[in-house]
C-alpha cells in the first residue's frame, strides 16, 4: 500500500451529504484508491470540506439521480484508465475496508456485490429488510440473478464490464437496470458479506416499498416503449 | 363482428404501423390532424350525422361512436407525449453529464497531495 493504485477507482455519488462526507473521506483516504466524487446537483457547496483530500470532483449542475451520477463517475474512471471500478455510498453506510475484500473476492468474476444479509451482524430494521427483499425479487424477475442484497451500493466491477454500464434509469431503479445489463452481457457475478453501518443519519433516508413498485412500472414501460 | 370493431382495430393497427415508419409518420399525422378538425366542425354543425354513421357501423348511438374514436385518438397522443418527455429528459441528462465531465476538478494526478501516504 505504498503507492496510489492507479487501477482502482472509487466512484461516490453525492447529494447534500455534507454532514458525513468528511468522515467518509477520512475513512477512504487510509487506502490508496482513487476517489471520484460525483456531486449530483447538491444545493450546498462542499469545496471547503473536500479541499484537503486527494480526489476528483465532478458536479452535475442539476440533480439527475444516483443512476446518472454513477454513469458519469464510471465514464470518468474509464477515461482515466481504471482497471477496477468500485461504487461506494457517500452517506457513511459503507466501510472502506470492505473494498479490499471485494477486490480479493474478484477472481475471474466480472462483478462482486457486497451484501448486508450474508453478514448477520448488521442490525437491519425489519421494515427496511422487507423493502430490500422486494427489490431483490424484482431484480430476479428481470435478470435471473438472485442477489441477497441487490440495492447495496457497494460493488466492484472490472473495467471491461463497467464499459457496458450506461444507465437509462437515472433515478433509483438503476439497481434493477444494472442486473438487466449484466445479464445481457452474461456477467459472472459474486456476492460477499459486507457491513452496513446504520446510524441516525442513514436511517432517515431510504426507500419505501411503494417505490419498488414504481420502479417496476418504470422498467416495464421502458421495455415496452423502448425509450 | 360489427363494422365499428373492424374499424377500430384497423385504426389501432395503422397507428402501430405508423409508429414504425417514421418518415411517413409526420405526413400521416398532419393529414389526420386536419381531417379531425374538419370532422370535429362537421359533427358540431350536424350532430345527427353521428347517429347515421353509428347505425352503419353497428354502434348504438352517435355519441358512443364519438367516444370510441376520441378514446383511440387520446391514447395515441398521450403515448406520443410520454415518449417526447422521455426523450427530452434523456437529452437533458446527457447535456448535464457532458458539462460535468468537462469541468471535472481532478487532483488525483497531483504530485503534491496533502495526504500522500507513500512510504518513502
Amino acid at each position: 500500500m505504498s503507492h496510489f493504485r492507479n487501477d482502482i477507482h472509487v466512484v461516490m455519488p453525492f447529494f447534500n451529504e455534507d454532514e458525513v462526507i468528511e468522515s467518509v473521506l477520512l475513512d477512504l483516504e487510509k487506502y490508496p484508491y482513487n476517489i471520484i466524487l460525483v456531486d449530483d446537483g447538491s444545493t450546498r457547496n462542499i469545496d471547503k470540506i473536500i479541499s484537503n483530500f486527494r480526489l476528483c470532483y465532478i458536479k452535475h449542475k442539476i440533480n439527475l439521480g444516483q443512476g446518472a451520477a454513477l454513469s458519469t463517475g464510471i465514464k470518468y474512471a474509464l477515461q482515466k484508465g481504471a482497471k477496477y471500478i468500485v461504487t461506494f455510498d457517500a452517506d457513511g453506510q459503507h466501510r472502506a475496508e470492505d473494498i479490499e475484500r471485494l477486490y480479493e473476492a474478484l477472481g475471474d468474476n466480472d462483478v462482486v456485490f457486497g451484501s448486508r444479509f450474508l453478514n448477520l451482524s448488521s442490525n437491519i430494521p425489519f421494515a427496511r429488510k422487507i423493502v430490500l427483499k422486494t427489490g431483490c425479487f424484482i431484480g430476479y424477475l428481470v435478470s435471473g440473478y438472485y442477489l441477497t442484497d441487490s440495492n447495496n451500493g457497494l460493488r466492484l466491477f472490472t473495467s471491461q464490464m463497467a464499459k457496458n454500464i450506461q444507465f437509462t434509469e437515472a433515478r433509483m431503479a438503476h439497481a434493477v437496470e444494472l442486473l438487466w445489463i449484466l445479464k445481457r452481457h452474461k456477467a459472472k457475478i459474486k456476492e460477499i458479506p459486507v457491513k452496513i453501518i446504520y446510524n441516525k443519519y442513514s436511517l432517515s433516508k431510504g426507500q419505501s416499498i411503494l417505490n419498488s413498485i414504481v420502479i417496476l412500472k418504470d422498467i416495464v414501460l421502458k421495455k415496452i416503449f423502448g425509450v | 363482428m360489427t363494422m365499428i370493431q373492424v374499424l377500430l382495430i384497423v385504426a389501432i393497427l395503422s397507428l402501430a404501423l405508423l409508429y414504425y415508419f417514421k418518415e411517413k409518420r409526420a405526413i400521416a399525422e398532419s393529414v389526420t390532424f386536419f381531417l379531425l378538425i374538419i370532422a370535429g366542425i362537421y359533427i358540431v354543425l350536424f350532430p345527427q350525422s353521428t347517429s347515421v354513421v353509428a347505425q352503419f357501423l353497428g354502434v348504438g348511438r352517435g355519441t358512443d361512436l364519438v367516444f370510441y374514436c376520441s378514446f383511440v385518438v387520446f391514447v395515441f397522443f398521450f403515448i406520443k407525449l410520454y415518449i417526447k418527455i422521455e426523450k427530452l429528459e434523456s437529452k437533458l441528462t446527457e447535456f448535464i453529464q457532458k458539462d460535468a465531465l468537462n469541468k471535472a476538478v481532478d487532483k488525483l494526478d497531483d504530485e503534491k497531495s496533502i495526504n500522500n501516504i507513500s512510504d518513502d
